[in-house]
């Protein structure tokens, strides 16, 4: 009695952890030897020491206790990369095409997220990026391009806006510029931006040398990138150094900043301080070029302080009507790369549709790669029946066998992605030009690259392993040495294998007739008649203003170069009109005038619409047999003559800001002087040289880079700052539908890489179909079937497949085509025969590579295969 | 080499000797009593195991008793072959010492 009173139970957590570490033979035993140990010491040397003991046994243990586990999982670890490696030896070819598969589709998805994850990151490197906001302009009077809002303001918006409202920590304003920089007769052309000295408040963009307080503060100070001080002063140093801008302006170096990361949308080679500019344009409220950026004080909800905006419409711009009425918005900074698309952005964004539709692509091609491993896996499953009994015979549980056949595709998965790493590095570079993005790749450099890398890896191996391994390990071991092989066919629709290849095969119809779309909108732009002749012409456009006072005598001088035959000198070329503004045109009414109210001008001269074959459809050209013509001559467009409503339209007055007493002497036909995905818009042109920068010059083919020498040798002739600056105007023109191009370009890309996947899985399935059937077409043979009737009944399934998949991928693809071509006004039609065309290549794949093996099976003779029986 | 280690050789023999209520923790006492080392359940354990294993020693389980948390002992006890390691254990050791003067190996 008196030894059970003093007996102590050891402490219950330690109890419970000793139990997990101990082995388990079932009973207990050891667990009871440290009690009774425990017993003993408390009796001796007290609990609290016994207590200690106790514990001190559960770390005593733990090393032996992971010795132990480790070395059996490595055991059955090394089991399984045996067999797998067995299993991937005995099975080379369809090994070659899953590994492949999977390397292609991996690959494809790394490039398209790291693309991804670099548009995504636009401007979040500065330290504030989540309190700093653009300040964008609506003016619900002016239509530009299709949109009333501005990413441009008042000069005069963000001083306002720091004094006005406490919430705003700094406020900064900059626009954009390009100008020639000259520093002892090194003349360059480039961009930069203007910029107050607040810039460095709110952005983080760090100096090499110079302050940030006081180098945007004095007037006509520049700051320099380290690439551009390199290119202008080379190892000199150029602080306080004087370059000269434009011929105008005397600019001194104040600071050298450190090349910025080319994600940001502000991009730029020099900041000029913005106090260079004119006061009085500056402070105007009606003059916009501006961008306004606020960096708000912490804790402030935007969207409260962004109405709290129309208060400053209401002090400083009080005389708008009710109509004309502006308001301001707050656009978050790290949206306006993927979001925004304003009028005056300062560099081209880019759209957040074509992240997302990148993205389920490369989600997409990794699926079915995915699916071709799934498909075989459970195609070839008769194969292991075998096995699997033997496995589970002996003892193997569901569970290890899973953890078996996942380990076989984590196998073939991590073959893949060594193959993939190769990959990825040998065609980065050339991705990299094309999506013209300074994407950095460092696979095993940071943390959150292999956490990706690992994620893929674990995705694509659990994917790809999940279904065939939890079917596999489900087989009675009974059945499989009945040898009852699973059907083979693919009859039943309801099949998780053909409902797989069913989406496979979807996705590729849809991705295909995308493509077909895309390339026929795209051969739409390159030849419909844009209204003007793009071909053989060069435009140089001259940024010494001197020049553009005396343009006779540098035209005279370039049409002696011998392959030159034609030159005008404009303000704008035929693509690219702006110069937007109101006009008021006599109407059929006499004496009653009627107002467009949006007109482009361009100021041209007397060759203009002959070297660009405009087509004049009433009245005459300019000529200089008209004196008059100078002051009043004018001439529309179709679409202006047709939005006043005239019906005689020559001869009828015209006036607008900058012509008074006009006349209107010719109509010219309607040609696309703005993008197809805007209507054609009222123009007009007059004879005058006010901004005519730009000389068109029409050449003969004949080389050409001696005639762009001749030409930069006669420029040079009448300027001494002349930079050449020239593109040819087709170029120009392709260049509007970059975008678009590039989009084509992709898409067609991958879906050849999709059909290639999709290829793949078909030419292995299919051959493994015809291995199966050996002995049934032999017996079919035997009895008297012909080639052709054992093909059809080989392919049969494969093309109901095809054909099914095309139904679904129809009506989807319909609706991704109707949305992509809404953009263009001016587009090409969707019509049945391109679904058709796109069906018919579908099937012309599965054709190609289903034949090859079911004519090899159809022709084999029957006496090889059943000799054996 | 297919000879007993020293600590497998005194388990073994602490086996013998305790006839019947050989388990872990009356080894333990009966080797630290008589070594005068401390020996931990963790060093019994594992040879142990690995001789019962081997066929050296068989076990057997007893009721439950109170003061070990109501948990059952594991009784050891000597296999023929377990006898006979010990036998040849012996028989090596007997001629290993055959001739050295225990006198002459202390007076150093």
């Amino acid at each position: 009695m008196n030894s059970l009173k003093q007996h102590h139970r050891p402490p219950w957590l330690a109890e419970f952890l000793l139990k997990r570490i101990l082995p388990d033979e079932g009973w207990n035993t050891p667990l009871g030897d440290f009690e009774e140990d425990y017993n003993e010491i408390a009796a001796g040397n007290g609990i609290i020491f016994a207590w200690f003991w106790y514990f001190g046994q559960i770390f005593n243990l733990i090393p032996g206790k992971i010795y132990n586990s480790f070395s059996w999982s490595i055991a059955m670890f090394f089991n399984y990369i045996k067999t797998s490696l067995r299993n991937i030896k005995k099975q080379k070819g369809y090994t070659f095409i899953n590994i492949t598969g999977l390397a292609v589709g991996m690959t494809c998805f790394i490039l398209i997220m790291l693309y991804v994850k670099y548009e995504l990151s636009f401007d979040t490197f500065h330290k504030n990026s989540d309190r700093i906001y653009r300040v964008a302009l609506n003016m619900p009077t002016w239509n530009l391009m299709g949109s009333t809002k501005f990413a441009v303001g008042s000069g005069a918006l963000a001083p306002a806006l720091k004094q006005e409202f406490e919430e705003v920590e700094f406020a900064t304003r900059l626009s954009g510029i390009s100008t020639t920089l000259g520093y002892d007769n090194n003349n360059l052309k480039e961009d930069g931006i203007y910029a107050d000295e607040n810039f460095f408040n709110v952005f983080s963009f760090s100096l090499k040398t110079g302050y940030k307080t006081t180098a945007l503060k004095e007037p006509f100070s520049i700051v320099l990138s380290e690439k551009l001080a390199q290119k202008l002063f080379g190892d000199k140093n150029p602080i306080g150094e004087v370059i000269n801008s434009n011929n105008k302006n005397d600019l001194k170096v104040t600071g050298i900043i450190k090349n910025a990361p080319e994600n940001s949308h502000i991009y730029f080679d020099y900041i000029i301080s913005l106090n260079s500019i004119d006061k009085r344009y500056l402070g105007k409220w009606e003059s916009i070029n501006y961008c306004s950026y606020v960096l708000l004080k912490e804790g402030v909800a935007y969207k409260d302080f962004e109405n709290k905006l129309p208060s400053i419409v209401e002090k400083y711009r009080n005389y708008d009507s009710e109509e004309t009425k502006q308001s301001y918005f707050l656009q978050p900074l790290t949206d306006i790369h993927l979001h925004s698309h304003l009028n005056a952005e300062l560099s081209d964004n880019s759209d957040i549709k074509n992240i997302y539709i990148f993205s389920s692509i490369g989600i997409l091609v990794l699926l079915i790669a995915c699916i071709n491993y799934i498909n075989y896996a459970t195609a070839r499953s008769a194969k292991r029946f075998k096995e699997i009994g033997i496995r589970k015979t002996i003892g193997a549980q569901r569970t290890q066998l899973i953890r078996q056949f996942l380990g076989e595709s984590f196998i073939v998965t991590f073959l893949a992605l060594l193959i993939t790493a190769v990959l990825v590095g040998m065609i980065l570079p050339s991705f990299k030009s094309f999506v013209e993005r300074d994407i950095e790749l460092n696979l095993l450099s940071s943390w959150s690259s292999i956490l990706s890398l690992s994620g893929i890896f674990i995705f694509v191996g659990i994917v790809s392993g999940l279904y065939p391994a939890l079917l596999l390990s489900s087989y009675k071991p009974v059945s499989a040495f009945k040898n009852r092989l699973m059907s083979s066919s693919l009859k039943n629709p309801f099949k998780l294998r053909n409902l797989l290849i069913l989406f496979q095969f979807s996705i590729t119809a849809v991705l295909i007739l995308f493509t077909l779309v895309i390339q026929k909108q795209l051969h739409y732009i390159k030849y419909k008649d844009t209204g003007y002749s793009r071909e053989n012409i060069v435009v140089i456009r001259n940024w010494d203003k001197n020049l553009n006072k005396k343009p006779q005598a540098v035209k005279n001088d370039l049409l002696k170069i011998p392959n030159i035959t034609g030159v005008t000198v404009s303000s704008r070329t035929p693509f690219r009109i702006s110069n937007v503004s109101s006009a008021d045109i006599e109407s059929e009414n006499p004496g009653k005038m009627v107002k467009i109210e949006q007109i482009s001008c361009n100021n041209i001269d007397y060759d203009f619409i002959n070297l660009y074959d405009i087509k004049l459809i009433a009245g005459r050209n300019f000529s200089s047999e008209y004196s008059t013509d100078k002051e009043t001559a004018v001439i529309i467009n179709e679409r202006a003559v047709k939005e006043a409503g005239l019906l005689n339209p020559i001869g009828k007055k015209f006036s607008r800001w900058n012509i008074k007493n006009g006349r209107i002497i010719g109509v010219v036909k309607d040609f696309h002087f703005m993008s197809f995905k805007l209507n054609i818009a009222p123009v007009m042109f007059l004879l005058r040289n006010e901004d005519s920068n730009k000389y068109s010059i029409k050449y003969s083919t004949a080389n050409i880079n001696k005639t762009l020498k001749d030409i930069n040798t006669t420029f040079r002739k009448h300027s001494n700052n002349f930079v050449f600056d020239y593109s040819f105007i087709d170029d120009s023109f392709n260049n509007l539908y970059k975008a678009e191009q590039k989009f084509g370009t992709i898409l067609v890309t991958f879906s050849i890489i999709a059909i290639i996947i999709a290829s793949l899985g078909l030419i292995g399935l299919a051959s493994y179909i015809a291995e199966l059937s050996t002995k049934e077409i032999s017996i079919r043979k035997t009895l008297g079937a012909t080639v052709s009737s054992i093909l059809i009944l080989l392919s049969k399934d494969f093309f109901i497949l095809v054909l099914v998949s095309n139904l679904i991928a129809w009506p989807v693809g319909y609706f991704l085509i109707k949305n992509w071509l809404q953009e263009f006004v001016y587009r090409t039609e969707i019509n049945p025969g391109i679904f058709l065309l796109s069906g018919f290549l579908v099937l012309l794949f599965t054709i190609v590579m289903v034949s090859y093996q079911s004519i090899k099976a159809a022709r084999a003779n029957p006496v090889d295969s059943l000799k054996y029986e | 080499m297919n000879l007993l280690t020293r600590a497998e050789e005194l388990i073994l023999l602490a086996v013998w000797k305790l006839q019947g209520d050989a388990y872990c923790v009356s080894i333990r006492k009966k080797l630290t009593e008589i070594t005068g080392e401390k020996w931990s359940l963790g060093m019994i354990y594992m040879p142990i195991e690995r001789m019962a294993k081997n066929g050296m020693l068989m076990s057997r389980i007893t009721d439950s008793t109170p003061e070990r948390g109501g948990r059952h002992k594991r009784i050891y006890s000597l296999t023929p072959e377990g006898k006979r390691a010990l036998v040849r254990i012996y028989k090596i050791q007997g001629e290993m010492w055959t001739d050295v003067s225990i006198l002459s190996l202390e007076s150093d």
